[in-house]
């Protein structure tokens, strides 16, 4: 099991974000996890790539327990994430944006840099080389030398994807990466997760839509009010009357989508 | 030839101070260039000031070793005072980090070992501004090349987005302090630079108005590359020289440089870049924890 939460609680004051959350993903699974708006996604979401320590419960990624790690830490080591406003390094180009994203595996150039080694150029030219071809595969061919902010925002998500994969993750965390997208934006970016899935990589994505997660995802996990409601096979899980009721019967009567 | 060697001789103060100057701007660069407001460049260079001086007046080492010393010396200090004030964001550090500049003059004032205001004599001052010059050249080779390695695509990263330099591997909280360091290293060897240009060193020169003026120095020329810096401490320190009337109005020229540059050109004069381009840039360091 690539990722194992057990008893995961983050309180704010009295507010109970994410209260007692035990889950599993396993390893090259796209695991779903929705929930009403407030259900305490995305601050599960910050627990488990280390922006938000948890009260209480534990965290293990690839079997090594968490606690104490920050986020730097957690995507060094393979846990890669996403942001639910894209967010991309605007005043960076795109190719520097994902040749970032390859920081943790590069050796630190400091001292060579300032003694003008000419080694340093062929191990750069590899890494342009490789962002490149980042870019190319999350469909951003020809934008490698414009301002990651001046491109549209279906671009920006990609972009930030692209970043993402830089970071030669074991598991990519997505926040709602097609809330606000066209419907053929949207289209184009699940393609494209299920062909970064099928190339192997686990991934959770939240999402606030059901009909995203029960096309993509093989497990889905449900939040409410900080509570894991419902837990297994997307079909299964849509018919439990825990699950109609706190998510699809608010979601009919507030519009969802 | 004549020319040039005549200017250089008339003018070798306007030109130390304009090398210094410009280590001072690219001091402030620095700590910029990641995405932090920090005022603290003033308080870090008077303690460089003050050590080479008492250092090179006290004992017998080279005027470089006591040069060193102060420099170190600063960046040593800035290790304590940047663990805390660090945490801070955007005006806030700025805030503080100027807090820290009037707790150094306070102390310069009080201490005994300071001369309690009145100053400390420097027998060993040296016009030349060949010193500078020197540092000068290293300082913006130095910085240039390591813009371009992994610690300043890291600090790019985080003036970008510093949480999405953290969720890249990026130990935002260490780069950050050392680019506060460095810049210490950097204000507190113009600082020894500066009182050896001089017979005697007071607090006065560490006040409030000194850094409001390597600020503007730093947006007039630009933080988007090592030029920008130099540039602008070098136009804005040689003109009032060559324009005579500016000279009693110096304090509201800088003003007035900083309002007219922010409005009219936010990336200053060497700026390139289009998007989130100009000293602006650390505002967005003021954004909050993730969604």
């Amino acid at each position: 099991m690539i990722l194992e939460l057990e008893g995961v609680s983050c309180h704010f004051g009295g507010v109970r974000a994410v209260d007692g959350v035990d889950l599993g993903v396993d390893a090259g699974q796209l695991y779903g996890l929705i929930g009403p708006n407030g259900a305490g996604k995305s601050t599960l979401l910050d627990v488990i790539s280390g922006f938000q320590p948890p009260t209480s419960g534990a965290v293990r990624f690839d079997g090594r327990d968490t606690r104490g790690m920050g986020p730097h830490h957690l995507s060094a080591a393979g846990l890669a994430r996403t942001f639910q406003a894209a967010r991309v390094f605007r005043g960076l180009t795109a190719l520097e944006n994902v040749l970032v994203g390859m920081h943790p595996h590069r050796r630190d150039d400091t001292l060579q840099q300032l003694a003008l080694l000419p080694r340093l150029r062929g191990e750069q030219r590899k890494r342009v080389e490789e962002g490149r071809q980042l870019l190319a595969r999350v469909g951003l061919r020809g934008v490698e030398d414009r301002f990651a902010g001046s491109l549209p925002f279906g671009a920006q998500r990609r972009l930030e994807i692209a970043r993402a994969l830089a970071l030669n993750p074991r598991l990519l965390l997505l926040d709602e990466p097609v809330a606000g997208m066209t419907p053929a934006e949207a289209e184009g970016i699940e393609e494209l997760l299920l062909e970064v899935n099928r190339a192997g990589l686990a991934m959770v994505l939240v999402e606030h839509h059901l009909s995203v997660v029960m096309r993509l995802c093989s497990r889905v996990a449900v939040l409410d009010f900080g509570r894991l409601i419902a837990d297994g096979e997307p079909r299964d899980v849509v018919q439990q009357p825990a699950v109609m009721a706190a998510y699809l019967g608010r979601a009919a009567a507030g519009g969802d989508r | 030839m004549d020319l040039l060697s005549g200017f250089y001789n008339a003018h070798e103060l306007l030109l130390a101070e304009v090398g210094i100057n410009a280590l001072l701007t690219l001091s402030m660069y620095v700590t910029l260039n990641c995405g932090l407001l920090t005022l603290a460049n003033v308080g870090f260079m008077a303690i460089g000031g003050y050590a080479a001086v008492l250092l090179s007046g006290n004992t017998h080492v080279p005027f470089v070793v006591a040069l060193t010393a102060g420099s170190v010396l600063a960046a040593i200090v800035a290790i304590p005072v940047g663990l805390p004030v660090l945490r801070l964001r955007g005006i806030f550090l700025a805030i503080a980090t100027i807090g820290f500049g009037q707790v150094v003059v306070a102390a310069l004032l009080n201490l005994p070992i300071t001369g309690e205001g009145q100053g400390l004599t420097n027998a060993n001052a040296d016009l030349s501004p060949l010193p500078a010059f020197i540092s000068l050249a290293v300082v913006l080779f130095a910085l240039w090349r390591v813009m371009g390695s992994r610690l300043g695509q890291a600090w790019a990263a985080i003036r970008e987005d510093e949480v999405a330099a953290a969720a890249n591997g990026i130990d935002v909280a260490r780069y950050r302090l050392l680019a506060f360091v460095l810049g210490a290293l950097i204000a507190g060897f113009a600082g020894g630079l500066d009182a050896h240009l001089n017979f005697f060193i007071d607090p006065s020169e560490f006040q409030f108005t000194r850094v409001t003026q390597v600020l503007v120095f730093a947006v007039f020329g630009g933080t988007s590359s090592v030029l920008g810096p130099l540039l602008g401490a070098a136009i804005l320190t040689a003109l009032p020289e060559f324009i005579r009337f500016a000279q009693d109005y110096r304090d509201a020229l800088d003003g007035l440089v900083l309002l007219l540059v922010i409005v009219f050109r936010p990336q200053g004069l060497v700026g390139r870049r289009r998007v989130g381009g100009g000293l602006l840039r650390w505002r967005r360091g003021a954004r909050g924890a993730p969604a």
